[in-house]
Formats: structure tokens, C-alpha cells, sequence
């Protein structure tokens, strides 16, 4: 043709452009509703936070290393009230600014990416959610100025969290932050759902959708559900603090019991909405690094339905030694989850099983995840036991416990999905000599602080204590804790120098350096802004390795032939 | 490629993007909020039940029964703005452009006499939100509806300028079906809030 053909999308000489044209690329970072820019924003402001709640992480644990001891720092000594904050801190930070965003970052990058979409459904609230997160961080900061952060806990039960015993400006910030940022992950679930449901490529049925996208949808539907009742209870509790109200406050005709019912509420549904993306990722890493498909695609599907159905109906066992609650019925169903979630563990190491396993670093660290999701769950069925709970309730077995599932777990998973999505947002691998070198580091480092911590719950240690008597024989355990947690911290700092030495100098691969299976993998590596400009054909859950290996595609359709056509 | 001369039933889609029908996005992500908003409503009325279950006597003895006159007469005039909201739906899928703006006028002005009607009867009330965990949950869920009913009454405003300089047809309506979702919804929570609030106290 002799007119000159207009590409947006090319650069003048010719390279395929990453960034909208549209926009000043330092601008851009702020006015941007790319869903790739903005989940990278998301990634590096829950890396931030990452670091941040780590460091208290370890001025804790530093803390407790040894009994009877309160520590000196520069600026900051840890007495009882400091030791609270930053406990309180601590979890709120890493819950809601680390990894919720953490999350939406995976999910922001990937879903409209393995559906085959250009963005997702509504990119201007898209770009509104993530700017809630710097926002609420500020707000729950801001009370480092204002008289002193929330010292409550991250449940900051009422009367604790009341106007009586707490009575400074903290709570009413960290009040506030939390609606922010669940006004922010609400918005998001809807942006998700709306995505998942209606931007789907020609040809992607739901059952052909891949399995991260399926967690992504059914987290948001949980997200949906539950976080506008924390929203409600904390608003009521902010009346009580503020306005003289009485909704917790017995000697008023409140009730105390009613503020841990609407916090469990969210509060257990919330350890599913952080793990279960977490899991869609894991689904992801194993089939491709095993070379295999996933193991039962559909029984994993109706496995994460199920565990979201359940998960809605167990909160309860939060709040067994209270005596106000049915324990036997919330015990039955905490029961009941095992089984989705062993079905899960089923469907993953049915998947390894006879593959041709790629040991690189982000299979090395699913398989982390594997065994610390193991150790997180099987404790969990101790404490859901009622006669367990009785004696373990408010100990270190319950630290060690949930710290199993959201931080050895959870870290392990992210690293997996970072390791493995890594080139797909770059175009450069991560380097392998320091992923192996971090996997080893984490796996010990994880295992150190928190398997020392079931020991010391089970010696009836408790929870949430400033320092404790010398003489009782849980200084060693602790110092052992406090060692890892120094290691853990090293292997997230070798992650923070792979970065960015391999942002620039890590090995430049292709497209789709796995081989791998899903759409993501169909376009360039980085994807342009308008993600795809042709799509192959989807008839099964991997396009890309359909198109990729016609053969084994044509092998399968025989077989499904001969199978479907047998008599029997 | 002139671009003039092709009427709408000449179009269509490329192949594989046929339009399948059913909501369109913007209303699904609407259909998805008020659902977050029936659970957050939901735990509002949750701990209503709760204080109410476990109280000795309901409302406690110092409190006057309330009058439930100007409250009936609230719940006509929103339950007639809803029909009107309906209305402005309906002229606007139909380009009817006296139907559709005078329907949402009426709603908007509906809603504005219900807003100033709630918030005035809530203040003739012999108590305060300090007064117990009666008046506490009273004035909440008020308080929130309150709150809500104005959101409404203000995007309505704005659909209306909108609607007076023409900007909604029966091709582009899906702020009008929107907002129509929502109202529908603030509605259904004020027959709640009288039921709970004022026939069963």
C-alpha cells in the first residue's frame, strides 16, 4: 500500500512502545489507568510496606530475644505501650498495606492479561482503588504524630479499643485508615468480577479460564461480602469512641460479644481472600514446572467455591473461650474446610507426580509454599478442636500457627509468582544463583522463627506480651525465633537486590521463556499497553501451549474422540 | 472508507465479539456495589436484633414510643419516587424526552422532601444517639440512610442537568438504569428501617 500506515504502538524506530504514547512518562505514573502500571505501583507500594512491617517484625522479635529485657534502640525504647503499637502496627500494616495490595498487584498485572482483555472494566476506579492505599497508609501513620498510634491489637476488640482504655487519637485513625482501605479493596473486588465476567476473549468459557483468575474472582466475591461488615462494625465502634454511643458497652445496653462476631465476620473470610489468590498462583507455577497440566481442574474449581462457602460459616472459632458460642458447630465446620483444602494439596502434588519437574527457583519456592501450607493447616485443625483451643487460646501456638499460613506461606507463593511473572513484566529473568541462594535462606529462616513458637505456646507462653520472666526455659526458643526472623529478612533483602540488579542487567529472554500455557504468555514480554494485538485460539485452559505444540493437541482430541465414542 | 452512509442496523461486530447480551458493565458494577451495601446495611440491622435480643426491656422504659405519622407519610413519597424513577427509565428507552426529564425531576424533588422530612422527624426524637444502645443504633441506621438517600438525591441532580442538555438516549442510558438500581435500593432499605425502626419497636 503506498499510504503510511499510523502505529501508536510503534516508536519511531520501529520498537513496540510499553507505555501509552498519550502520556509524559514521569506524569504518567500519576495520572495512568493502565492496569499494568498501576499493579506495578501496587507491587512496589506493598513491597514498601513489606519492609516496613518487617522492621517492626524484627524490633519485636529483637524485644522478646531474651526474658526480662526492655531495648534500647536509638529514638525508641521498647517499653509496654511502644511493644503494643508496634505489635498493633505491625499486623495492620502487613494485613491491609502489604499483602491485600500485594494481591491486587498480581491480580491487576495478570487477569485481564491471561483473559485476553486490554485493561480491565473500569480502569478509572482501577487507578482510584490503588490511590486509596497510599492514602490509608498516610492516615494510619499520620497518628505517629497526632498522640501516638493504635496500641489495641489488630482486632482492637472493644472495651480495649474503647474510649475508656483507649483513650488517645490512634484508634480513630486506624478507624479510618481501615475504611479506606476497604472501601479501596471492595471497588477492586467489583473491578475484578465485572472484568472476569464480562471481558473474557471469544472462546474462553469459565471452565477454560486459568485457575489464578478463578481464585481472583472468588476472592473478590468474598471481598464483597465481607469487608463492608468490618467496615460497619469499626464505624460503630468509632461512634462509641466519638459520639457517646453504646453499641459495645454493657453498662449501657451494649454488648461486647457483638463486636468480635462482626470482626470475625471479615476477620476469618479475610485469611482466605489473602490466601486463596495465593493458591491460584501456586496453580499457575506447578503445572507449567512440572510440564503437565493441572491435576483436576474442575474438582480444584469447586474445591476454592467451597472453601469461599465455608470459609463464610466458621468465624466463630475465633471466639471459642468466650463461652458465648455454639463451639461444636463452628468447630464441624472448620472441620469441614480440611477437605476442599486437601483436595487442593491433592490436585498440586498429583500434578508433580511423574512430571518433568524444572527445579528453578520460583518451583523451588511453590514448593515451599506446599510444605509450609501443610505445617499452617494442619495446626489450624488443632486449634479448631474445642478442647485444644481451650488450652492453646491467646498462646505462641496461635502466633506460629497464622504466621505459618501468612507469612512462610504467603512469602513463598509471592516469590513463586514474582520468580515466575518476573520476565513476563520485564522481559529479563530474575537471576537463578540468588533465587536458589534466597529459597534455602527463607526456607530455614521461616521454619526457625515459628516452628520454635508452637513449642512455646504448647510451654503456655501467651500472646501479645511485652517481655516475659526469666527462669521458665523460653529463652532459648525465643532467641531460636528471633535468629530466623533475622534470616528471614536477609532472604527478603536478596529479593530487593535481585531486583534491581536484574532489572537491568538480568538475562533478556523471550516471549514466553517457560514455554508456558496461559495468554499472558501470547504477547511480548513486556505486553504493549493494549496487551494483545492477536489472540490464538482458546479451546482448552492453555492456548499457548496448544498453539505451541499442535501435536500434543492433536493427540489429546484423539483421545477424547476414542474416549467419548467408547461404548461404555 | 466513507464513513457517513451506514445506517445502525448495517453494523455489527467483528467475529467472536457478538454482543452476548445480558447487563452491560456499568449496571453489573452497580448491581455489585449495592450488594457490598445490602451487607454493610445488613450488619447495621444485625446488631439492632442483637442489643434488642439481649435487653431487658425494648425501647427501655425512659423512652417514648415514637409517632410512626410523619414516618408513613415518608414511606409514600418514596415508594412514589420509585415508581417515578421507573418512569424515567422507561422514557428514556424510548426516547421520550417529557416523560424521561420530567420523571427524574419529580424524583429528585421526592427525594429531596423525603431527606428534609427523615432528617427533621430523627431531631423530634426524645432522645440522642449517647442515650443507651437504643438510641445508638437508632440514630445510626438513620444516620446511614440519611447518608445514602442524599448520594442518591445528588447523582440524580446530576443525571438531570445532564438529561435537560440531552445527553441520555435510549443508545446510552446506563447512568439512567445505574442510578435507578441504587434508588430502587434505598427504597427497599427505608421499608427496613421503618419496619425495624418504627412498627415492630
Amino acid at each position: 500500500m503506498a499510504t503510511t500506515e499510523v502505529r501508536p504502538d510503534l516508536t519511531p524506530s520501529g520498537e513496540i512502545r510499553v507505555m501509552s504514547p498519550y502520556r509524559a512518562k514521569w506524569l504518567g505514573w500519576f495520572t495512568t489507568t493502565d492496569h499494568k502500571q498501576i499493579a506495578k505501583m501496587y507491587a512496589v507500594t506493598a513491597f514498601f510496606f513489606l519492609l516496613v512491617g518487617g522492621t517492626m517484625a524484627l524490633i519485636i522479635r529483637t524485644q522478646l530475644a531474651a526474658p526480662e529485657q526492655t531495648l534500647s534502640l536509638p529514638g525508641l525504647e521498647v517499653t509496654e505501650q511502644v511493644y503494643n503499637e508496634l505489635l498493633t502496627m505491625h499486623a495492620t500494616v502487613m494485613v491491609f498495606l502489604f499483602l491485600t495490595p500485594m494481591l491486587a498487584a498480581f491480580g491487576n498485572y495478570f487477569v485481564p492479561l491471561q483473559i485476553g482483555a486490554a485493561d480491565m472494566a473500569f480502569p478509572r476506579v482501577n487507578a482510584f482503588s490503588y490511590w486509596m492505599v497510599p492514602m490509608g497508609g498516610i492516615v494510619l501513620f499520620l497518628s505517629y504524630f497526632t498522640g501516638g498510634p493504635a496500641a489495641a491489637g489488630w482486632t482492637s476488640y472493644s472495651p480495649l479499643a474503647g474510649p475508656q482504655f483507649s483513650p488517645g487519637n490512634g484508634v480513630n485513625l486506624w478507624i479510618g485508615a481501615l475504611a479506606i482501605l476497604g472501601i479501596s479493596s471492595t471497588l477492586g473486588a467489583i473491578n475484578f468480577i465485572v472484568t472476569i465476567l464480562k471481558l473474557r476473549a471469544p472462546g474462553m468459557t469459565m471452565l477454560r479460564m486459568p485457575i489464578f483468575c478463578w481464585n481472583m474472582l472468588i476472592q473478590s466475591i468474598l471481598i464483597l461480602f465481607s469487608f463492608p461488615v468490618v467496615t460497619a462494625g469499626l464505624l460503630l465502634l468509632w461512634i462509641d469512641r466519638n459520639l457517646g454511643g453504646a453499641f459495645f458497652d454493657p453498662a449501657n445496653g451494649g454488648n461486647v460479644i457483638l463486636y468480635q462476631h462482626i470482626f470475625w465476620y471479615f476477620g476469618h473470610p479475610e485469611v482466605y481472600i489473602l490466601i486463596l489468590p495465593l493458591m491460584g498462583v501456586i496453580s499457575e507455577v506447578i503445572p507449567v514446572f512440572s510440564r503437565k497440566p493441572l491435576f483436576g481442574y474442575k474438582a480444584f474449581v469447586y474445591a476454592t467455591l467451597s472453601i469461599a462457602a465455608l470459609g463464610t460459616a466458621v468465624w466463630a472459632h475465633h471466639m471459642f473461650t468466650t463461652g458465648a458460642i455454639d463451639v461444636k458447630f463452628f468447630a464441624a465446620t472448620s472441620f469441614l474446610i480440611s477437605i476442599p483444602t486437601g483436595v487442593k494439596m491433592f490436585n498440586w502434588t498429583a500434578t508433580m507426580y511423574k512430571g518433568k519437574i524444572w527445579w528453578n527457583s520460583s518451583m523451588l519456592h511453590a514448593i515451599g509454599f506446599l510444605s509450609m501450607f501443610l505445617i499452617g493447616g494442619i495446626t489450624g485443625i488443632f486449634n479448631a478442636t474445642g478442647a485444644i483451643d481451650f488450652a492453646i487460646h491467646d498462646t505462641y501456638f496461635v502466633v506460629g500457627h497464622f504466621h505459618y499460613v501468612l507469612v512462610s506461606a504467603a512469602l513463598f507463593a509471592m516469590f513463586a509468582g514474582l520468580f515466575y511473572w518476573f520476565p513476563k513484566m520485564t522481559g529479563r529473568k530474575l537471576s537463578e544463583r540468588l533465587g536458589i541462594a534466597q529459597v534455602i535462606i527463607l526456607f530455614i529462616g521461616v521454619n526457625m522463627t515459628f516452628f520454635p513458637q508452637f513449642a512455646l505456646g504448647l510451654q503456655g507462653m501467651p500472646r501479645r506480651i511485652q517481655t516475659y520472666a526469666d527462669g521458665l526455659g523460653w529463652g532459648w526458643l525465643n532467641m531460636l525465633s528471633t535468629t530466623g526472623s533475622f534470616l528471614v529478612g536477609t532472604a527478603v533483602l536478596l529479593f530487593v537486590i535481585n531486583f534491581f540488579w536484574s532489572r537491568k542487567r538480568g538475562e533478556i529472554v523471550g516471549d514466553n521463556p517457560w514455554d508456558a500455557y496461559t495468554l499472558e504468555w501470547a504477547t511480548t514480554s513486556p505486553p504493549p499497553y493494549y496487551n494483545f494485538d492477536a489472540l490464538p485460539p482458546i479451546r482448552t485452559e492453555r492456548p499457548v501451549f496448544d498453539t505451541n505444540h499442535p501435536d500434543v493437541l492433536a493427540e489429546d482430541e484423539e483421545y477424547d474422540r476414542r474416549v467419548s465414542s467408547h461404548p461404555l | 472508507m466513507t464513513a457517513t452512509t451506514l445506517e445502525r442496523e448495517d453494523w455489527s461486530l467483528p467475529e467472536g465479539h457478538e454482543d452476548e447480551g445480558g447487563m452491560s458493565m456499568p449496571v453489573m458494577g452497580t448491581v455489585l456495589f449495592i450488594a457490598s451495601e445490602v451487607m454493610f446495611f445488613a450488619t447495621l440491622f444485625g446488631t439492632y436484633f442483637a442489643l434488642r435480643s439481649a435487653a431487658s426491656e425494648w425501647p427501655p422504659a425512659d423512652i417514648e414510643e415514637l409517632s410512626i405519622f410523619i414516618p408513613i407519610i415518608l414511606t409514600a413519597i418514596l415508594i412514589t419516587s420509585s415508581f417515578s424513577m421507573h418512569g424515567a427509565v422507561w422514557g428514556v428507552r424510548r426516547d421520550n424526552r417529557t416523560v424521561f426529564v420530567s420523571s427524574l425531576a419529580i424524583t429528585v424533588l421526592l427525594g429531596a422532601v423525603f431527606l428534609v422530612g427523615e432528617v427533621f422527624d430523627a431531631l423530634e426524637a426524645g432522645f440522642e444517639i449517647s442515650t443507651g444502645a437504643y438510641g445508638s443504633i437508632f440514630f445510626t441506621i438513620l444516620a446511614f440512610h440519611v447518608l445514602h438517600v442524599t448520594g442518591g438525591v445528588v447523582f440524580l441532580t446530576y443525571l438531570l442537568i445532564g438529561a435537560a442538555n440531552g445527553r441520555f438516549s435510549s443508545r446510552n442510558y446506563q447512568q439512567v438504569e445505574s442510578a435507578s438500581y441504587y434508588w430502587h435500593f434505598v427504597d427497599v432499605v427505608w421499608i427496613f428501617v421503618f419496619t425495624t425502626l418504627y412498627i415492630i419497636q
